[in-house]
């Protein structure tokens, strides 16, 4: 089982396990003789109904998991009250004998109603019920010894294992709570060292696309082997510096992400003075880096070209994304690695005008 | 939708125009109005430039019946709508060219359901504008980039019927802004681009509400060949 109340069943188990006992408690101790004898009948009765509907209550709200306090304190009023009211209609005579039913299975009914509260609560019903009990026997003018200690002893057998009970759940949940927190933070960790190591990849991948092609050019650029009067040259150094302003863009939490990279090397170009018109049409479906990358890489090379204008349209429906660019300059060098990611790029030419397009179609093969 | 045979200059709506065309300017700021100006003055005929307004409140269409095409903007200052604006004047017969910032397509389509001749975005600059004055002035069709990236992607329940070969040239048009790309991807002649777009602009006159430009437009394109009474 998994979630947070899954990590608990063991805690559900344990709880329709003491409704279980109440009910069976309860059931067994009823002196169904009292049926024929309609003396009291009313009376036991009664009682026998509160204690079932407040068992049948708690069970309902343990499978249900929520929480109760002034449900629960109602409930305790309605068994004590039942049960009271029960007692001091008794003859003195049947005073902690069979007839005097509702204080044994009364602490498993308690116990079934108090499941997760504190165990002082549960302490304070045993004590009032012992002292309703007492009290009966006062009222009887029951105080022999030999009655004190059978009352004693029943109460003792009837109080200290339901109370145990409660410390024992109490107790359960304190270490299922303790458990999940420390799961909780595991998950935490293990997510943040899975980003951790994704981003690191990430890095790697950026910094080998970055130094395939720009650390050639800039060593050239050093050893005077590459003038930066050179219009190819400086062409190169804008495609390289638009290319990296686009990869530095991927690591940016936006809603848009491919729109956000053409952005960045519509900046990159604006700069140099390059007047850019950009349209989308549709919303472009999330697609993974790669696929971005051999999507933008051609068109975006082609825009860093450009001379002194681009128009930049982006148009997505649920199955393909193109992306196309035309300006005033020469084509840009073409992604070699388009095919594998099911990207086609095609460059068309007029006179002073260039228009590359890449389109990816999705396929069974290439999941975005 | 019935056809008009004169329009609100007392001119046959659906023949050329002999003499020189007329605009006037509604646009919130004086740099538009000065652009539009500078281009009409340097087209070869000359447009003149009627009026120049910023406030579109202040506007009886009633005043501009005599003007040939109206530049509108959508956008301004007072908060004002254009769409409103838009609406009023086509009501009005007047021929109206959108010219706005925006490039929403919806915003486009319904311009053009409200009666525009034409949608252009202020970034499509001289070219599409003074073309697209000329064909309101003479209610052939004129269709720019914008306008056809957002026909390419309407997806209205009213929207006229394309050929997959009509789809294809206005979505090439939108990512171009080039007839001659246009031309050379799809292996056809430019004047065969041409027809495609008016084709599917005089499709687009057709559905929807209707009004007086819009049946003008139909008119001269049935005049010329260019749609037969089954397109419609």
């Amino acid at each position: 089982m998994t979630g947070e109340r899954g990590h608990r069943w063991y805690l559900t188990a344990f709880g329709i396990g003491v409704c279980l006992v109440a009910v069976v408690n309860t059931v067994s101790t009823f002196p169904f003789a009292v049926v024929g004898n309609p003396a009291g009948l009313a009376l036991n009765l009664l009682c026998l109904a509160v204690y079932l509907a407040a068992t049948g209550a708690s069970a309902l709200r343990i499978v249900r998991g929520t929480q109760w306090r002034l449900l629960a304190a109602a409930w305790i009023v309605a068994i004590l009250t039942a049960s009271a009211l029960l007692r001091s209609a008794l003859p003195p005579d049947q005073i902690a004998s069979i007839p005097d039913w509702s204080p044994g299975p009364l602490g498993f009914v308690a116990l079934a109603v108090l499941l997760g509260q504190r165990v002082i609560f549960m302490v304070g019903v045993q004590v009032t019920d012992v002292l309703i009990g007492f009290a009966c026997l006062l009222a009887a003018g029951l105080l022999d010894i030999e009655t004190l200690i059978r009352f004693g002893s029943n109460a003792v057998g009837i109080s200290v294992f339901q109370i145990a009970g409660a410390l024992f759940y109490r107790q359960l949940e304190r270490v299922a709570t303790a458990a999940e927190r420390d799961q909780r933070i595991m998950q935490e960790l293990d997510a943040r060292d899975a980003t951790a190591t994704q981003l690191a990849a990430d890095r790697a991948q950026r910094s080998g696309a970055i130094e395939s092609t720009i650390v050639p050019l800039l060593r050239a650029i050093a050893d005077g082997s590459a003038d930066p009067q050179d219009p190819l040259v400086r062409t190169a150094a804008r495609v390289e510096s638009a290319r990296m302003r686009r990869l530095f863009a991927e690591i940016d939490a936006v809603d848009d992400p491919m729109l956000h990279e053409v952005r960045a090397s519509i900046h990159a170009v604006e700069r140099l003075g390059v007047a850019v018109v950009l349209e989308s049409r549709g919303r472009v479906p999330a697609l993974r880096v790669p696929l971005r990358r051999a999507l933008l890489e051609t068109p975006m090379s082609t825009l860093a070209s450009a001379t002194s204008s681009a128009r930049v349209v982006i148009i997505a429906d649920d199955g393909s994304v193109s992306v196309s660019v035309v300006t005033d300059g020469p084509p840009g060098p073409v992604q070699p690695d388009g095919a594998r990611w099911h990207v086609k790029t095609s460059t068309t030419t007029a006179p002073e005008v260039t228009w590359t397009q890449s389109t990816w179609t999705r396929s069974e093969e290439a999941h975005p | 939708m019935t056809v008009p045979t004169n329009g609100p200059t007392d001119e046959p709506i659906t023949g050329p125009i002999n003499r020189p065309i007329t605009v006037a300017v509604v646009d919130d700021h004086d740099v538009v109005h000065a652009g539009i100006e500078a281009w009409c003055r340097d087209t070869d005929p000359p447009i003149t430039v009627a009026g120049s307004y910023t406030d579109p409140a202040e506007l009886d269409p009633a005043d501009l019946a005599a003007v040939d095409v109206i530049v509108l903007d959508l956008q301004f200052q007072e908060s004002r709508s254009g769409l409103e604006v838009l609406r009023r004047f086509v009501a009005a017969g007047l021929r109206v060219v959108v010219y706005t910032t925006s490039t929403d397509a919806g915003t486009v389509l319904t311009c053009l359901d409200y009666g525009a001749a034409c949608f252009l975005t202020k970034s499509e600059g001289k070219r599409h504008l003074v073309a697209a004055i000329q064909a309101a002035a003479a209610n052939t069709p004129y269709l720019g980039p914008t306008m056809a990236g957002a026909m390419a992607d309407d997806r209205r329940e009213e929207r006229p019927v394309l050929s997959p070969r009509e789809k294809e040239v206005l979505l090439h048009w939108f990512r171009t802004d080039s007839k001659n790309l246009v031309a050379s991807a799809l292996y056809i002649s430019t004047a065969t681009v041409n027809t495609h777009l008016a084709r599917v602009r005089t499709k687009y006159a057709a559905v929807g509400r209707p009004a007086t430009t819009k049946a003008a437009l139909i008119a001269r394109a049935l005049q010329d060949g260019l749609i037969t009474l089954d397109d419609v």
